[in-house]
């Protein structure tokens, strides 16, 4: 099956962001074709590279680059909640003089990148909200 | 994105929750320009952004009940507000704007069943 998956937690804000990871992985091994992640509301600090957890803890922004590596993921942050929260990529960054911020392997799109993960995919997936 | 299928997306963001509320509806528009059928389903807690008369502490901000309002002229003309979730709110139709269309709970039940696809916020 043909699955997206919207995520709308920032990783410390319980355990939303997590559940979306474990279920893209496990979608993954199970043979599913993950056909975007979109990362919407707090969901886009997941892609920024400036988040300092304690040593401690895992980096769920790291699990979601070697994730994207393995499988060549789609992983899109939507570009207007991101500037509403201070992630930006280089072009961005330097448009807003703004630090550039975008983690590796997150590209910033619009919201038609949703809509067209709803027509695209067999199933959405959301996670947090 | 040549399909047009049929979108709901659940609102269940109270005002208070003023981005999160906005980016729903950024996203229920979007949908709408590229030519989705949607449908738009208050519940929960998001009745409340229905209030005909309402508080905005927000500062400068458009009230979110005038972009909601503009919906229909943006090919939305659905929107709809579960009547439990009022009840349970002590509110009632009268209370809420003119473009809410009540509906019980079986019927909201028949919509998901029935949409090709729902956006949950």
């Amino acid at each position: 099956m043909r699955l997206s998956l919207i995520v709308n937690a920032a990783p410390e804000e319980g355990q939303s962001a997590w559940s979306a990871y474990h279920f893209a992985r496990q979608a993954l091994a199970d043979g599913h074709e993950l056909y975007r992640i979109f990362f919407y509301h707090g969901g886009v600090a997941n892609g920024c590279n400036a988040r300092r957890p304690p040593q401690d803890e895992t980096d769920l922004t790291r699990l979601w680059q070697a994730l994207a590596e393995e499988h060549g993921l789609d992983l899109v942050i939507c570009i207007s909640a991101a500037k509403r929260r201070g992630i930006f990529n280089d072009a961005e960054a330097q448009r807003h003089q703004a630090p550039s911020n975008l983690a590796a392997q997150f590209t910033l799109s619009g919201l038609g990148q949703y809509t067209d993960a709803l027509i695209s995919s067999d199933r959405l997936v959301s996670f947090g909200g | 994105m040549p399909r047009r299928l049929h979108l709901l997306a659940i609102c269940s963001y109270p005002p208070s929750r003023r981005v999160e509320a906005r980016e729903a509806l950024d996203a229920v528009l979007a949908a709408a320009i590229f030519e989705q059928r949607v449908s738009v389903l208050f519940c929960g807690d998001g009745v409340w952004q229905l209030l005909r008369e309402q508080g905005d502490y927000s500062g400068a901000d458009k009230p979110l009940a005038r972009s909601l309002e503009a919906l229909p002229l943006y090919g939305v003309p659905e929107l709809l507000v579960d009547t439990e979730s009022l009840a349970e709110r002590g509110l009632d139709p009268g209370d809420l704007l003119d473009i809410a269309q009540p509906v019980t709970l079986a019927q909201a039940r028949e919509l998901m069943r029935r949409c090709d696809r729902i956006m949950s916020f």
